[in-house]
């Protein structure tokens, strides 16, 4: 950046205040000088009026004593002491002068002088008695002189008055504002009839002069007005030159003061530079020559100068610079501490280097095992969760398989009789039809119609006492085989002895063969019966265990409905929950998420397992499921022993397990959690001795949205689930 | 040096030529429009008064009436007030002269034309003379032109008349305060007239007194009043109504110098017992005087002195040399003299080897048409 001298600064500082006061002064000059000279121009006419109302004052006084003259004739006879009046005749007939009351020296006019040539004598004339008339402004008769000519009849005599212009001009001269000035009295024709002052080289006027013209060699500032009593104009002339010479003051008075500005600038830019600018050279001088390592910076304080200002700035630097020599010479020795040390950090460096490279290379080996360990620890955790699954798996399996037995059973056992017993009783069957009697037949017919109707079973202790009774009925009736008789009734389905049926067999006489034959038809049918009851129970728990196993849907994000889910997972641990526990089942409806069934079923598992093994085989189970707001809810319930309050902070936690060595891993709740996290829910529960309930909140589902909560991980892949 | 700056410097001289050649035209522009003759009119400049207004108003005709006429505008007249009054005179001349002017016309009285001869013979201006009649100005071979008859021709025409009137006691009143004049004037008069008794009282028409002037008329009969005043013509006016109430049949004589309307006015009833001795004819007698007179009136509003015509006669006289190629007073003299007769409005002017004019005058014995 290019920088300025403070000198050049300072005299362009005052170059400009001394510009702008001179421009300033000028204007505020200029503005007072065009408003006086508006103002002296306006004053013109104001000075014409009252020249005018001065002639007017001299006319009409005049007036008002010549009136007095006229009429009053003693008031002729001091008619010398009207002095408004120059000259004062008695005019007689033929326009003679018949006798002089007041005379001015030097006139011509004598008694008997004939007016009739003269402008007096036209004026005499004019008059009518009793009517004053002037003449206005004419040359007189009696010595040249401008006179203004008053005349009055009186009978036959008139009075003539003159009155001599030249007295009402020396007033007018004395008014006039300005020495120079000239005040005309101009006849209405342009004619200049009197003056002030000879000789200004205009004899003619125009109309109007417009407020200057220019005349024997002057230009002058001109007012004008009317004087009615003379019906002439009243012009004042003013010398230009009068408001120049006013005016002239305003350029003296500038350049006075310019020059006053001026010479005070040159003073202060003297003595600025003398005073302020020197010393700050001269300061500037010596630093810059200044070395501080062989001169004392005493010797910058030898500047000279009357500015504290300046003489502080001088002192300042010599401290600062006796500070900086210090400082100087601190920062040598330290750069040389600094060098000496900088040469042992470096020895002391490349030591720690190595030692770091030995760490380090330590650290490696380290972090190779601990990888390794990781590794192993890894692949441990997968075992274990390996093996919990498999544990889990082999439960569900041998309950799984349980369940597929009995069935199995029910299938051998009726297949067993089917095969046994029906071939025999199929075989006898056309021979026992064809001896039979329709009584027979009917009685056969009933009997059949009687065991495939479904009859209520009365209790085991109901059986035996309607057995007893049967039986009691038939040895009364004395029937061949009562025993056999009551138990095929009892077969059938006849639980009351009253019933007619009873004694319809106990009276006919193969009632025995009919029975049996019945009772091996109606045990072939509900052999079937059982067959298919016990085929679909298979099917049912195989067709469960394939929805849990879902081979084709694992690890894929599904719309899950939960109450379909959980009566799966009811349906494959049906084996443990019926002995002994009641299983309440409470759904919602719409209760449904977006996950992994594979997973979720999982959880449902377990916690079930959980709650049988809670509840030592007996108790209730209630599973509910229901909406609340945007959640899914599920909740598994037991009426088991609850969950220590010791353990309780801890059964997330892995491996942690309150079961007997071998039932669990410690990994079931954990995993649970994880999965339901990974879901986007939450997993909690509550429990006290008594009732313990478990709590999954999940997303519900909602559409396409809801798809992104279930795909954050998978159970089997813990190690990637959040919070892992 | 730069292209530029070779190319400054050759458009330098160039302007400066422009310069100097512009500045030459302006000049010479300049040198044109400045009036080359430049007059000064040494009058009497009375506001109201005739006297002088005529004078000055007559300057102002002849300018505006050559501009009419198509004649180049290179005349200039200035007038400056001299008060009839020597002193007056001397400073109006002085100041004239500090305006640089070399050429003038007068029309004051002798005293003044006596009081100013030493200044303009000293400074070598050329003076035309239009209203002092002196015999001090005649016979000199000066730069002082006169187109007026100098007092001895003219007191010696009014000498010839008055001695042809009946009666033979002449009563002359004398104006002292205009010595200059009625000094020599009395002086030629006495030694022209011939078989009259002359009366001489010496008055100061400044100082009128009339009862001293009726004692006078009183004192012994008289035929013929001669009222040599140059001036004060309402007083002259006066002494002729004095004389007449005194001496019905007496002659009252003016001067040339009185032909004013104000002796009319003073006058009265007695101007038709005057004679009015006149430079140019009666009016209605000469129409050139009669137009001029008619273009004066109509262009300022009254009728003018006879003064009037020598000045517009004089102007004509110099504008005449100057048209002609005068330029220096003496080339103007030179012009005029060699010429003797130069034609104006009015005739001829007639100048002898001195520069003296002697026109012949006119006697008017009813002047009261003069002035109606």
């Amino acid at each position: 950046m290019k920088r300025r001298t403070l000198q050049g600064f300072a005299f362009a500082v005052e170059a400009t205040t001394l510009a702008v006061t001179l421009v300033m002064m000028s204007a505020a000059l200029a503005l007072a000088s065009g408003r006086i000279g508006a103002h002296y121009r306006t004053d013109r006419a104001a000075e014409a009026r009252k020249a005018s109302a001065l002639v007017n004052v001299f006319l009409e006084r005049a007036s008002k004593r010549f009136a007095v003259l006229a009429v009053d004739p003693a008031a002729r006879e001091a008619a010398a002491y009207f002095e408004d009046f120059s000259d004062l005749y008695e005019v007689g007939p033929g326009l003679l002068v018949r006798r002089i009351l007041r005379s001015a020296p030097g006139s011509a006019v004598f008694t008997g002088f004939d007016l009739g040539s003269s402008v007096a004598g036209g004026l005499l004339i004019e008059a009518d008695e009793g009517e004053l008339v002037t003449s206005g402004i004419v040359r007189g008769v009696e010595d040249e002189r401008p006179s203004v000519y008053f005349a009055r009849r009186t009978g036959e005599a008139w009075l003539l008055g003159r009155l001599e212009v030249d007295a009402i001009t020396v007033e007018l001269a004395r008014i006039a504002d300005y020495a120079g000035s000239v005040i005309l009295i101009v006849a209405p024709d342009g004619r200049v009839l009197t003056s002030t002052r000879a000789g200004i080289g205009i004899d003619i006027l125009p109309e109007r002069l417009g407020g200057a013209t220019e005349a024997d060699g002057e230009r002058w500032l001109v007012g004008e007005a009317e004087s009615p009593l003379l019906r002439d104009r009243i012009v004042v002339f003013t010398p230009r030159a009068e408001l120049e010479r006013l005016l002239a003051a305003f350029p003296v008075l500038g350049s006075s003061m310019a020059a006053l500005f001026l010479f005070g600038a040159v003073i202060r830019s003297t003595r600025m530079r003398s005073r302020f600018l020197r010393p700050l050279e001269r300061l500037s001088a010596l630093v810059e020559v200044w070395d501080p390592d062989r001169q004392d910076p005493a010797a910058l304080a030898a500047v000279e100068t009357d500015f504290r200002e300046v003489h502080a700035l001088a002192t300042a630097f010599v401290e600062k610079s006796a500070r900086i020599r210090d400082a100087l010479a601190e920062l040598r020795r330290m750069d040389e501490e600094v060098r000496a040390l900088n040469a042992g950090l470096e020895a002391r460096v490349s030591e720690r280097t190595a030692e770091l490279e030995k760490a380090n290379q330590r650290l490696g080996a380290a972090n190779l095992e601990l990888s390794r360990a990781v590794e192993e620890l890894t692949a441990t955790r997968d075992r274990l969760v390996y093996s919990e699954k498999m544990a889990a798996l082999g439960r569900l399996a041998a309950g799984t398989a349980h369940e597929l037995n009995t069935p199995l059973g029910a299938l051998r056992s009726s297949a067993e009789f089917l095969a046994g017993t029906l071939p025999a009783h199929l075989a006898a069957l056309p021979a026992l039809m064809s001896s039979l009697s329709p009584d027979d037949l009917a009685l056969l017919e009933e009997l059949l119609r009687r065991g495939f109707a479904e009859t209520p079973d009365p209790g085991f202790s109901g059986r035996r006492s309607a057995l007893k009774k049967m039986r009691a009925a038939f040895e009364a009736a004395g029937s061949p085989d009562p025993s056999v008789l009551a138990d095929g009734l009892q077969e059938l389905g006849v639980h009351d002895p009253g019933e007619p049926l009873v004694g319809k067999v106990a009276t006919r006489p193969r009632a025995g063969v009919l029975v049996e034959t019945a009772c091996a038809l109606v045990g072939a049918v509900r052999s079937g019966r059982v067959v298919v009851q016990a085929a679909e129970r298979a099917a049912w728990t195989v067709n469960a265990l394939r929805t849990y196993s879902r081979q084709e849907e694992r690890g894929k994000s599904l719309r899950v409905d939960l109450p379909s889910d959980l009566e799966t997972v009811l349906t494959l641990l049906n084996n443990r929950l019926k002995r002994g526990i009641e299983v309440e089942r409470d759904y919602g409806t719409d209760v449904r998420v977006y996950g992994r069934p594979d997973e979720l079923d999982q959880v449902w598992i377990n916690l079930v397992n959980n709650a049988i093994d809670a509840m030592d085989g007996a108790g209730r189970l209630t599973v509910r499921t229901f909406r609340e707001g945007s959640s899914a809810i599920v909740t598994i319930e037991d009426t088991g022993k609850g969950i220590p309050e010791e353990v309780r902070s801890r059964i997330f936690e892995p491996f942690f397990t309150t079961k007997t060595e071998g039932l669990g891993l410690g990994l079931g709740l954990d995993i649970c959690r994880r999965i339901i996290q990974s879901h986007g829910g939450t997993l909690d529960f509550e429990s006290r001795p008594g009732r313990t309930v478990f709590t999954a909140r999940l997303p519900a589902y909602s559409g396409e949205g809801a798809a992104g909560a279930a795909t954050q991980g998978r159970v089997d892949d813990p190690g990637e689930l959040p919070g892992a | 040096m730069t292209d530029a700056g070779r190319g400054r410097r050759r458009s330098s001289p160039r302007k400066l030529t422009g310069a100097i050649l512009a500045l030459a035209l302006v000049g010479s522009l300049a040198a044109c429009a400045r009036p080359a003759l430049r007059i000064a009119l040494l009058t009497k400049l009375e506001s109201g008064s005739l006297v002088g207004a005529s004078e000055a108003n007559a300057a102002t005709l002849f300018l505006e009436e050559r501009a009419k006429a198509g004649k180049r505008v290179d005349i200039e007249v200035k007038p400056y007030d001299d008060g009839w009054v020597p002193e007056k005179a001397l400073a109006a001349y002085e100041r004239a002269r500090s305006d640089g002017f070399e050429f003038f016309v007068t029309s004051h009285t002798s005293t003044c034309a006596i009081g100013l001869e030493p200044a303009m013979r000293r400074d070598g201006v050329l003076t035309m003379v239009t209203g002092s009649a002196t015999t001090a100005l005649s016979g000199k071979d000066d730069l002082i032109l006169r187109n007026i008859p100098d007092l001895a021709y003219e007191q010696a025409r009014i000498a010839e008349y008055v001695s042809k009137l009946p009666g033979t006691e002449v009563l002359v009143l004398r104006d002292l305060d205009n010595g200059a004049y009625t000094e020599p004037a009395f002086w030629s008069f006495s030694t022209s007239v011939d078989g009259k008794n002359l009366r001489l009282r010496d008055i100061r028409m400044s100082a009128l007194d009339l009862e001293a002037t009726r004692k006078v008329m009183l004192e012994r009969p008289f035929d013929i009043l001669y009222v040599l005043v140059g001036g004060y013509q309402a007083s002259a006016g006066a002494f002729a109504q004095l004389a007449l109430s005194i001496n019905p049949a007496a002659r009252i004589v003016f001067t040339p110098w009185l032909k004013t309307p104000a002796l009319a006015a003073s006058a009265g009833p007695a101007l038709e017992r005057s004679t009015l001795p006149s430079h140019y004819p009666a009016k209605g007698q000469d129409p050139r005087v009669d137009a001029y007179i008619a273009r004066f009136e109509a262009r300022f509003g009254y009728v003018p002195t006879f003064i009037s015509l020598n000045v517009y006669a004089g102007l004509e006289i110099l504008a005449a040399a100057w048209d002609s190629g005068a330029r220096t007073p003496a080339e103007f003299k030179r012009w005029i003299l060699e010429r003797g007769v130069v034609p104006t409005s009015f005739g001829f002017s007639v100048f002898d080897r001195f520069g003296d004019s002697n026109t012949p005058l006119v006697m008017i014995e009813d002047p009261r048409r003069e002035f109606e």
